[in-house]
């Protein structure tokens, strides 16, 4: 696993309400978030890892193990139910994850 | 946009704790049954694609399990009963925010015409409020597992969901990512658990909500009660991608869920110009910024109740117990009526939903009213389905349905011309049939179908233009003799008959079809099937006025009563009021327009016109309703009967881009293919 900025090693909360165009914006867990019917998550655990909170379909979550890897600029997690999210790493701190969907490479 | 997939190969998805042997068997049944429900509802939509909006209203009794553990849990009545308005509000398309929905999604705005009601009745069949309250030391329930839904883990069993929406209401514990507002059951789902759960603070427009912004409009159980009649999330469900449905053509591909309260145009998957429709109730906005339901999720919730969630339609629960004899065999004159006798509850008698025409032998899973057809002497026929229910908590009953037809006229008594003795100008009346009911059990129900061949229309000549319209009556007899079971014997008073044997249930209700105009016109007919010369009058009632669905709100109306009933209106003092005469013609213009002092001679018959020109504008799909009714007697006048008028719209759409995914369900999550 390379986590160059560090940063991405941590629970990140979607935040809908600041994505900016096709620019998807994560807030870490804890942040303080306007209140919402339900937020989706991505735990990128430091072992490696990561834990996709997803909406379920009748609400509340849906968590799905996985696995995470960046190069530092892209983040892949790999679901363990065959599928991904392939991401382009537009921002990372401990503040805020910004992420745009990318084509698997 | 398959580029962006997040799906590779379907598989199923491990929830958490939900992969031992017992619960992946549960998950096979349970997938299976997904699929036949899912399979079910893409037939019913596309065989209905092009029949609009069901005509009728659906009472669906509810009954709210209040789990509370601190008093402030223990939420009031008046908090309840807060959020059965605000549901009456948005299934009805009554409420007000509905105004703000932007002018590119107007027409696709639906009124589900369904209600909310609760219980009267409990499981045993005793008196109740519809609501539970249950003592629990539970600090907050976790969705998994559904607790709140067992005695055993501090909730409460839930009431049959073959007969009850079960809404329980408690403190949620938050998830990983938040604070859980509520979540819901779909269709196909184990009774047990089959139901919403709310948290309290977000239940209602009153007392724990009250402080709950921006949750506190009630729009967590509009959303919830949308998943439990089958509605999906809005954007697909499908993690972010533009890949997944809600299997719903009118609501736009959209890419992910919505938050907050955006402002329009919000463009997702290529979904511009107008975007995402963020203001609909299955999306995730606040909900002062969610108040809409589509054309085609209304279409869905149908399929749902003609379908997996039929026998909500037969349910007992809005009927109090009290006084209930054991064994008790009826039919219901309107939705919300309970069986009383006389039934004071509605003012129309002629528009029984226990009674159904369908053009083939399909009744028994769509029971939307059609006219019946007239085809040549050799073809198959029509069906004329009958609902008999049991509203008795004791005993099995069996009896005799007699089903009759009738040229539609708003005057008719009874036996003639029902029995046949009428034929002249043509055969006026008759039976279609008689069937025993059999043993229907306490609480239970059934669907008795009559093939029918309806007269020839060129029989009727004379009638003009309603040469091809019929009503039907229907009694159940529980005896071989008068009074034949009926609670109070009946006379010639036909419409008095209906409405205080709740044995006896008429149908006397034409959809109208619209000309390649745009234009609609009906007909009627006004009669004197009594014995004595009668003073007649004829009232014209818009009964959704409030509502904004009455024929005035689809354009003007105006009644041709032909050369010779207008010439007998004239000769009787031309009285009236709420209408402008046009060429001979009277312009409704208000509710409860009506003209008097028509002399009717025993056995005459008089056809009249309706002509509906349907205002400027863009339309929507909509159903909008007229009522004449046809009283008797000068001085004090009473209801001899009426007919109903039913106009449609129907607005084409715009089919959704994108690609329509089959859906697979694993108890947790979706899988698509």
């Amino acid at each position: 696993m390379t986590d160059p900025a560090g940063a991405l090693a941590r629970f990140w909360v979607r935040a809908p309400e600041e994505d900016e165009g096709d620019v998807m914006a994560y807030r870490p867990h804890g942040w303080d978030l306007p209140p919402a019917r339900g937020r989706e998550g991505l735990e990128l655990r430091t072992d490696g890892t990561a834990v996709v909170y997803e909406i379920a379909p009748g609400d509340g979550l849906c968590e799905t193990g996985g696995r995470w890897r960046t190069d530092g600029t892209s983040l892949d997690v790999e679901i363990d139910d065959g599928r991904g999210r392939w991401l382009e790493i537009i921002e990372a701190d401990e503040t805020v994850l910004k992420v745009r969907r990318r084509t698997r490479a | 946009m398959n580029g962006d997939a997040d799906i590779r190969r379907p598989q199923r998805r491990m929830c958490g704790t939900m992969e031992h042997h017992r619960e992946m068997l549960k998950d096979r049944r349970y997938r299976k049954r997904r699929l036949e429900i899912e399979g079910w509802t893409r037939r019913y939509l596309a065989e209905n694609a092009d029949a609009g909006a069901r005509s009728g209203y659906i009472i669906i009794p509810v009954v709210v399990h209040v789990v509370w553990r601190t008093t402030a849990e223990n939420i009031s009545v008046a908090q309840i009963q807060s959020q059965l308005t605000a549901l009456n509000q948005d299934y009805r398309r009554l409420n007000a925010d509905v105004a703000g929905t932007p002018a590119v999604f107007q027409p696709l705005v639906a009124d589900a015409r369904i209600q909310f009601q609760l219980a009267a009745r409990d499981p045993n069949c005793n008196p109740t409020t519809g609501i539970t309250r249950t003592s629990t030391t539970v600090t907050q329930f976790a969705r998994a597992g559904d607790p709140v839904k067992f005695a055993a883990s501090g909730g409460i069993a839930a009431w049959p969901a073959d007969r009850y929406l079960n809404i329980w209401v408690c403190r949620l514990a938050p998830t990983a990512t938040g604070q859980l507002l509520g979540y819901s059951s779909f269709p196909g789902d184990p009774a047990a658990s089959d139901g919403v759960v709310i948290d309290h603070r977000f239940f209602g427009t009153t007392g724990t909500a009250a402080g709950s912004a921006p949750f506190n409009l009630g729009r967590t159980a509009t959303h919830e009660i949308g998943h439990w009649l089958n509605l999906l999330h809005i954007w697909g469900d499908d993690g972010l991608a533009c890949t997944g449905s809600d299997q719903v053509a009118d609501t736009p591909n959209q890419a992910d869920l919505t938050t907050g309260c955006p402002t329009f145009p919000q463009v997702s998957c290529g979904n511009g110009p107008n975007g995402d429709m963020f203001m609909n109730y299955m999306d995730y906005t606040d909900d002062a910024c969610m108040f809409m339901f589509t054309v085609g999720q209304a279409a869905r919730m149908d399929a749902t109740l003609y379908g997996p969630r039929a026998s909500i339609l037969a349910s007992e629960a809005i009927v109090p117990p009290a006084g209930v004899p054991g064994a008790d065999l009826w039919a219901q004159d309107r939705p919300e009526d309970v069986g009383a006798e006389p039934d004071t509850a509605a003012t129309v008698m002629w528009d029984s939903e226990d009674i159904w025409v369908r053009r083939q032998n399909d009744g028994t899973t769509n029971q939307e009213h059609q006219n019946p057809e007239y085809r040549v002497p050799g073809s198959s026929p029509n069906y004329v389905y009958v609902r008999v229910r049991n509203r008795g908590c004791g005993a099995p009953a069996s009896g005799t349905l007699k089903l009759y037809w009738a040229k539609a006229s708003s005057g008719l008594s009874w036996p003639s011309p029902w029995d046949g003795s009428v034929t002249t100008p043509a055969l006026m009346g008759g039976q279609v049939g008689s069937q025993a009911t059999g043993s229907i059990p306490a609480e239970g129900s059934a669907i008795l179908a009559f093939p029918w061949s309806p007269p020839n229309p060129a029989d009727y000549s004379s009638f003009g233009f309603d040469a091809g319209h019929f009503c039907l009556l229907t009694r159940i007899e529980t005896a071989a003799t008068a009074p034949f079971g009926m609670a109070i014997p009946e006379t010639s008073d036909l419409y008095g008959n209906v409405r205080n044997n709740n044995n006896i249930v008429w149908k006397n209700v034409e959809v109208v079809d619209e000309l390649p105009s745009g234009d609609r016109t009906a007909a009627a007919a006004v009669s004197n099937f009594g014995k004595a010369p009668k003073q007649t009058r004829l009232v014209f009632a818009a009964p959704d006025r409030a509502r904004g669905k009455s024929v005035f709100d689809f354009g003007v109306v105006e009644v041709d009563l032909g050369a010779r009933l207008f010439e007998r209106w004239l000769k009787g003092g031309k009285r009236g009021g709420g209408f402008t005469l046009v060429k001979r013609r009277l312009r409704l213009v208000k509710s409860g327009a009506w003209i008097g002092g028509i002399a009717l001679r025993p056995g005459e018959i008089f056809p009249l016109r309706l002509h509906f020109r349907p205002r400027k504008g863009a339309q929507r799909s909509d159903v909008f309703s007229l009522d004449l009714a046809q009283y008797a007697g000068d001085k004090r006048p009473r209801i001899v009967g009426g007919q109903t008028f039913v106009l449609k719209t129907v607005v084409r759409v715009r089919k959704e881009q994108g690609r329509r995914a089959t859906l697979e369900f694993d108890g947790c999550e979706w899988v698509k293919r």
